[in-house]
């Protein structure tokens, strides 16, 4: 494959990441805890378009379907986690997250079964331009990402609603003092997650198969980013995002492995990576530029 | 008279690593997730190091000394990064171990795995490897203990009430929080050793996330410090998903009912009990 | 005292945490327009009866109302929105937002700007002028667009202060305004709250360590040890009192 084409895959497949990146990072933003349902929440999302699709509902209808699905799973979050974050318990919550998470692949795998399903019948439409291919999702992907960044970045720094979120997830006290409901910033911000976790487990999965245990490597994936970038930087994760996508995909197609295999290389690629900038730099490679108390 | 032998194998191989995952979490307040990590790579690196013709002794120790050196890997992130941070990342290794297991296929035998582990001589009938697994059990349960007995113990317990109060006392947190991981990590491979010795088959769905899902819940079932309490909640656990046995379900159901279960009594429990889990602070 | 009167009653308010009492039994009445200091030993409950009253902390036993109204059962943002305003100990501004935006997200709440405002040339302008004039009337305005992380304590005790000044409230709760402020910039603090005071109409309550500074704002002071009320009463009189300064200059026990 040449130069081009594996710059624009990593692209795609960055976006993907980021997608899902964005939400685990506002989560964490407001609560202070790592979502690690989400993965497992866009997939059963999927499952949820599949189920419509598969039962012939007309595609309107089976969209509008997910989204209520992605709507009641971001419910379902904001209320099992609310109790924790109100106490500050981090932990507890992260582990109530996880345990969601396998709770929600468990139901998949009794559901659906673990055998690989297709969102779609036949083969995805590919668009060429010259030597350069990219999938109709592949498409999607891209642009739902730059609408999104473009979107985030006017809604986070010149809204109210940017501002109220700014200032739940540094003070939620503070900002309540101001008369700011911070239940409702969250709740807000537990239904967005929702939707994009559903977005990208749809996007995923329209590439690839589904499974029920695809959630997990996908917020794992996401959580490194976070990491990696900063927890208190949006610029950061954005930035993380492609590093962390681009350079394992150059590694395994210039090194002349097989696809199949480089899956697995991805993950422990992007670990071994992730170690290393960690070790360099523990809080991630941007953090907030205010004076230090 | 077998099903009786092998529950009993099944609740020592629980009871064993669950005393790690009790030592980190319930008594140090240490949420570290490696534990399916060590369980896998002590089975994998004997097994293979066998089958290049090492004895026994010699592949114990290369196991051991595989172990070492993640659970020192453990101890850097785990000084390194925060708490949640940290937490996160030992669960982002059992990802990675899994990705290597199935990348290092010539090795590893991919995802198809190893097939037809033996037995050493000593443990060659299941009800000697019963009674041997069940003799370690009640070993890790002595030593969590008098583990708890000791300073080391009292540190581990007061670190979790508050970390900056142990530090001036002249403890050293990270000393405390070390040995916690790496006794942990040890123990988890012995329990990974034993099992493979039990089952006789090694892939890459051996541990996992699922095998820390029923550690951490019986972990937490036994939020205090005490070790009855630990072997009460390993026992409750191991014996629930036979009870699924009565149902009659399709067999593809039932392993995934069983997960369902776990992660829902984790779920329930932490949801209740997580006053015993974190000490009160007081905010503002 | 004629209760109606009141702008804010506690009746036997106790507050507990654990096995703690942190308040013992705290019975207080302010009227409008009054400025009370709150005074006495660290640890000895002063943050927490302010955190009582924003909602902060929850109540073993006691009630509190506020223009009449009974209180406990309403969350912190409620109470901001009755009226109740807070500065508090540690926290004054959100250091991840700018300068100019830490006074919109307070005024734009208070002025009940519609959430589309920014579109409007006509509320832009509106609160353009309130920025500047809020951050002129502190020495800020060279700061206006920096994020406030960079500003020093006593800059931002006043960013917190000139904030306040927007809260269409009754009743504001400051906590330690002098702490980690220059001496030089005391004196503009002083300023700031007998402001907010006269000016403004704001009833305070102002929990304070600087007795020189909180004797000249204050109507009243009230001490309190260990969670209980020792003595309230004009501050000439409260001088006197001997054990007064064997609790905050200490004897040679």
């Amino acid at each position: 494959m040449f130069f081009w084409q594996i710059l624009l895959n990593s692209l795609v497949l960055g976006t993907q990441v980021l997608l899902l990146a964005v939400p685990l990072y506002l989560v964490h933003s407001v609560c202070r805890i790592y979502h690690l349902a989400l993965g497992a929440s866009g997939i059963f999302t999927a499952y949820a378009l599949y189920f419509a699709l598969s039962s012939s509902w007309p595609l309107d209808f089976a969209i509008i379907f997910a989204i209520i699905i992605a709507i009641i799973l971001g419910l379902i979050s904001y209320r099992l986690l609310d109790s924790s974050v109100r106490k500050k318990e981090t932990m507890p919550g992260m582990l109530i997250s996880l345990a969601f998470g396998i709770i929600l692949e468990s139901l998949m795998s009794i559901i659906f079964g673990t055998d690989a399903k297709s969102l779609v019948n036949g083969v995805l439409p590919v668009i060429s331009w010259g030597d350069l291919h990219i999938t109709v999702p592949g498409i999607i992907t891209l642009a739902a990402g730059i609408v999104l960044a473009l979107i985030f970045l006017v809604l986070i720094n010149k809204t109210p609603w940017g501002r109220k979120l700014t200032s739940v997830s540094e003070n939620d006290n503070l900002a309540a003092s101001l008369g700011i409901k911070a239940s409702s910033v969250r709740l807000g911000t537990f239904i967005i997650a929702g939707l994009l976790a559903g977005f990208v487990g749809i996007m995923t999965t329209l590439n690839t198969a589904l499974v029920p245990t695809a959630g997990f490597p996908l917020v794992i994936l996401a959580f490194i980013v976070l990491l990696i970038g900063g927890l208190s930087s949006l610029k950061g994760v954005i930035i993380a995002a492609y590093t962390l996508t681009l350079i394992p995909e150059f590694i395994i197609s210039y090194s002349g492995n097989n696809w199949s295999l480089g899956d697995s290389w991805k993950m422990l690629i992007v670990f071994i990576l992730a170690a290393l900038i960690l070790m360099w730099r523990p809080n991630g490679l941007f953090i907030s530029q205010t004076r230090s108390d | 008279m077998g099903y009786l032998y092998t529950q009993l194998a099944r609740f020592s191989e629980a009871a064993i690593m669950s005393m790690g995952a009790h030592l980190t979490i319930a008594v140090s307040g240490i949420f570290f997730m490696g534990i399916p990590v060590t369980f896998s790579l002590a089975a994998y690196a004997m097994v293979i190091s066998q089958n290049f013709g090492l004895p026994l002794i010699a592949a114990l120790g290369v196991a051991l000394g595989a172990v070492l050196v993640a659970s020192l890997i453990f101890v850097l992130a785990y000084l390194k990064l925060s708490a949640d941070s940290f937490t996160v990342f030992t669960l982002a290794s059992i990802l990675a171990f899994d990705a290597a297991l199935k990348s290092w296929d010539g090795l590893t035998g991919g995802v198809l795995g190893i097939a037809g582990i033996t037995r050493p001589a000593f443990v060659s009938t299941l009800v000697r490897l019963a009674w041997f697994q069940f003799g370690l059990a009640i070993l890790a349960f002595a030593v969590e203990q008098i583990i708890l007995k000791t300073r080391l113990g009292r540190a581990m317990q007061a670190m979790k009430e508050n970390k900056y109060l142990v530090e001036s006392l002249g403890v050293s947190s990270r000393r405390v929080g070390a040995s916690a991981i790496i006794i942990s990590s040890f123990v988890a491979a012995i329990a990974g050793i034993v099992a493979i010795w039990r089952i006789q088959f090694l892939d890459p769905s051996f541990g996992g996330i699922m095998l820390l899902i029923e550690v951490v819940t019986i972990a937490i079932i036994a939020a205090k410090p005490k070790v009855k309490w630990l072997a009460v909640a390993t026992l409750i656990i191991i014996l629930l998903p036979e009870a699924l046995r009565f149902l009659n379900l399709p067999s593809t159901i039932v392993g995934h009912l069983r997960n369902l279960i776990y992660a829902f009594i984790l779920l329930i429990m932490i949801k209740n009990i997580s006053e015993k889990l974190m000490p009160q602070k007081r905010f503002i | 005292m004629d209760k109606q009167e009141d702008l804010i009653r506690l009746e036997n308010l106790s507050v507990k945490f654990g096995k703690q009492m942190v308040l013992d039994n705290v019975s207080l009445g302010i009227k409008a327009g009054e400025v009370v200091g709150l005074i006495g030993p660290n640890g000895c409950g002063k943050t927490t009866l302010l955190n009582a009253i924003s909602g902060f902390a929850p109540l073993e036993t006691g009630t509190i109302s506020f223009a009449g109204r009974d209180i406990m059962n309403l969350a912190p943002d409620q109470r901001a929105v009755l009226g109740i305003g807070r500065s508090f100990q540690h926290a004054g501004v959100f250091k991840e937002l700018s300068v100019s935006d830490n006074i919109i997200i307070g005024a734009e709440k208070a002025e009940k700007f519609p959430w589309f405002w920014m579109f409007s040339t006509r509320y832009r302008e509106k609160m353009d002028k309130i920025v500047n004039n809020t951050l002129a009337d502190v020495g800020l305005s060279v700061h206006k667009k920096s994020l406030a992380g960079i500003l020093s304590g006593g800059q931002i005790r006043l960013l917190e202060l000139a904030r306040l000044q927007l809260f269409k409230g009754k009743l504001l709760l400051i906590d330690e305004p002098t702490a980690g402020v220059a001496p030089a910039l005391r004196q503009q603090l002083a300023k700031t709250i007998k402001k907010l005071n006269q000016e403004y109409g704001f009833t305070i309550i102002i929990v304070e360590h600087d007795l020189k500074f909180l004797f000249d704002l204050v109507d009243r002071a009230v001490v309190l040890v260990d969670g209980r009320k020792y003595i309230e009463g004009r501050p000439e009189e409260i001088q006197k009192d001997a054990r007064l300064k064997e609790i905050y200059f200490g004897t040679s026990e």
